[in-house]
């Protein structure tokens, strides 16, 4: 590993850590977006939708991993664990590292590792892929300033580990070769298995196999997919069963539910006359909420949209290809939970696409400009710190119809 | 790879036969964890494994990193005192220095009362009207919810309390109060001991116990032990009074704490202790 290259993880490394710390309790932005000066429950104390880690304020959905970290340190029954048992994993990470560093910080250092393995993994598979060392460190630059991390870095939950898990996967897959011209059974397997195990973070594996299989479609052989797939989802399902029948854990409510309420959604709005259709995937007054520009929109505000646009633009067939498929692997879920509720956290998946994208805008421009234009994006992420709290709330509550 | 596997089947027998009701809470739970820990430990080196071939060191360094991390909330456990059945608090001891006195107690005087250090004693001394009693400092009890090394059984099993004093009663008033333990009041009368303590409608309610021990002049043990089930004060190693407990104690203070005219007298007090344990039963 060379000096620069040694430099520039160290770097990514303080990057994590110091917009972590500096958006932590009180200054989550997840917590801040559920105040109700932000938010549409007007029925939330002023500290919005809170819950406590000893005397740290946290978003109150937290409380279900914090129950489950404590039978992970044998303190606690499986009872009532809660609503996040298929996101168990981050959990037991967390169960390793609190006995010495007091809960909340546990938390904090789970996500700052994970984040910043996020960051450099995509650093070394730009870098690896792609042959740029600049535009490896530019991709690198923004997920270690990523709206969504940042956003997401202070609360103890496993969305940040589950957004870190796809660029880790993503490097995995490159360091298998598993998009060479003949790769072979067992790479998927292991792949599979790695998408597998980042499923009980969360649900990063459902984008993951809708990018193989968009994007693998026609390059891999369907044998590989299909058994990686089966792979995932029996890792994904297996645990939930070794967590019912030998653990105990109740697996009381998951978002399938929602999930079949939406496509229900999805299906009434189907089949109506064509032109009310076109309304309600406008956005406009007769399902407001439901505007897919405006989830895209909160999930990376129009600077990142604007750069990646000109990455795009820019970029050969093959790059736009590989660029769509992830955003597809957002872009799906997002869809299929939108005819209930918009959901940019969920699209937000798509951000290796995203930010690849707008870090190839940014190198077009003037070497100046490009620069400036990074850190343009790391400071929009950062707006919240000089009180500015419009992306915050939108990166949770959808922007909808609205410009 | 098989030094991986090894080392994961050694770290969870190993923590399944140094399992400890105290330090580990209940048994199959802990065994539950326990295997739930060394799966999670073998994803983990099967992973790097597969990832990294057959030569890496890979696995057993992250086996190492899981099954340590996790041992050292076991084994800290159990290394723990109270799992070995030392109290979760303990306070006082020897009343014959100035020093061992200031480190467990608080001295409260009032009026014409006083507090002295003998070689081998403190005299408390209380005339009509005044008061001379010392308060344990009691610290708080370690919280398992904030420092996570401490046993699962102080979050779980219920606590006894035991007060301990040697003393010498001269009683001069019609009342002299002996101890006061919270809502326990133990005093000295004409005919011997006065427990005043709630029954079970939480009124306060007198017992009136004939003893020679308050009238003697010399130095005689009491304790005061409560459990979950029940409440006793022995003298001298004999139980003289038993009651249903309405609460814990946590609160002690012995010696003269009323200061109206009918109370008064002294107490030289050699030894006192309070101390907090987890049930072991």
């Amino acid at each position: 590993m060379s000096r620069r290259t040694v430099v520039w993880l160290g770097i990514l490394a303080f990057l994590c850590a110091a917009q972590l710390a500096s958006h932590t309790g009180r200054r989550s932005g997840f917590l801040e977006s559920s105040r109700p000066v932000h938010s549409v429950n007007e029925l939330l104390p002023g500290d919005g939708y809170v819950s406590w880690v000893g005397t740290v304020p946290v978003l109150h959905d937290a409380d279900g991993l914090l129950t489950l970290t404590a039978l992970f340190l044998g303190d606690r029954g499986p009872e009532a664990t809660g609503i996040l048992d298929r996101r168990a994993a981050y959990a037991y990470l967390a169960s390793l590292m609190i006995p010495s560093t007091g809960a909340y910080t546990g938390f904090m250092l789970v996500n700052w590792i994970f984040w910043w393995a996020g960051a450099a993994s995509m650093y070394w598979f730009v870098g690896q892929r792609w042959r740029s060392e600049r535009l490896a460190v530019a991709v690198s630059f923004l997920v270690a300033t990523g709206n969504g991390f940042v956003f997401m870095a202070g609360v103890p939950m496993s969305y940040l580990p589950a957004y870190a898990s796809v660029a880790i996967i993503l490097a995995l897959s490159e360091w298998l070769g598993a998009f060479d011209r003949h790769p072979t059974l067992r790479v998927w397997l292991l792949l599979g298995w790695a998408a597998g195990v980042a499923s009980t973070i969360y649900f990063a594996h459902i984008p993951l196999l809708i990018f193989w299989w968009v994007y693998g479609a026609r390059r891999i052989p369907w044998r590989c997919l299909v058994a990686a797939t089966f792979l995932v989802l029996g890792i994904s399902l297996g645990w939930e069963l070794v967590g019912r029948t030998l653990v105990g854990l109740e697996f009381t409510t998951d978002n399938s539910s929602a999930i079949d309420s939406s496509l229900r959604g999805w299906l009434s709005t189907v089949l109506r006359p064509w032109h009310e259709m076109l309304i309600y995937l406008r956005g406009g007054p007769v399902a407001g909420a439901a505007a897919i520009r405006g989830t895209l929109l909160s999930a990376f505000p129009y600077p990142w949209w604007a750069l990646a646009s000109l990455g795009f633009i820019t970029s050969p067939p093959e790059d736009r290809t590989w660029a769509l498929a992830l955003v597809m692997a957002g872009l799906v879920p997002a869809i299929v939970i939108l005819s209930l509720l918009p959901l940019p956290r969920g699209a937000f998946y798509m951000y290796p696409a995203v930010y690849f994208m707008a870090a190839r805008g940014a190198l077009r421009l003037r070497p100046v400009a490009g620069g400036a234009a990074l850190v343009l994006l790391a400071l929009v992420s950062n707006l919240d710190l000089l009180g500015v709290h419009r992306f915050v709330t939108h990166f949770h509550e959808s922007m909808g119809a609205a410009w | 790879m098989r030094l991986a596997a090894a080392l994961i089947a050694l770290g969870v027998v190993a923590r399944l036969l140094t399992w400890n009701p105290v330090a580990h809470g209940d048994r199959a739970r802990h065994v539950k964890v326990t295997l739930v820990g060394g799966a999670a430990a073998a994803v983990v080196a099967i992973g790097a494994r597969a990832q990294l071939g057959p030569r890496t060191r890979s696995p057993l360094f992250w086996a190492t990193a899981a099954m340590i991390a996790a041992d050292a909330t076991h084994y800290g456990r159990l290394a723990h005192p109270v799992s070995r059945g030392a109290p979760l608090i303990s306070v006082g001891g020897d009343l014959g220095d100035e020093a061992s006195l200031r480190r467990g107690w608080d001295v409260d005087i009032r009026g014409f009362g006083s507090a002295r250090v003998s070689s081998d004693s403190l005299l408390l001394e209380s005339p009509s009207g005044s008061g001379a009693s010392i308060a344990a400092r009691v610290p708080p009890v370690p919280d398992a919810q904030r420092n996570w090394l401490l046993p699962v059984g102080l979050l779980e099993r219920e606590r006894g309390e035991r007060v301990a004093w040697r003393a010498a009663i001269y009683r001069t008033g019609d009342f002299y109060v002996v101890a006061e333990l919270r809502r326990l009041l133990v005093q000295a009368v004409s005919y011997g001991i006065h427990v005043t303590y709630p029954d079970e409608r939480d009124q306060l309610r007198g017992h009136e116990i004939p003893h020679p021990a308050v009238h003697d002049g010399i130095v005689h043990e009491w304790v005061v032990e409560r459990t979950p089930r029940q409440v006793v004060l022995t003298l001298d190693g004999r139980q003289i009074w038993s009651a249903v407990p309405r609460e814990p104690i946590t609160q002690v203070r012995l010696g003269e704490s009323k200061t109206d005219p009918s109370h008064g007298g002294a107490m030289r007090l050699e030894r006192a202790t309070y101390a907090v344990s987890l049930e072991r039963a």
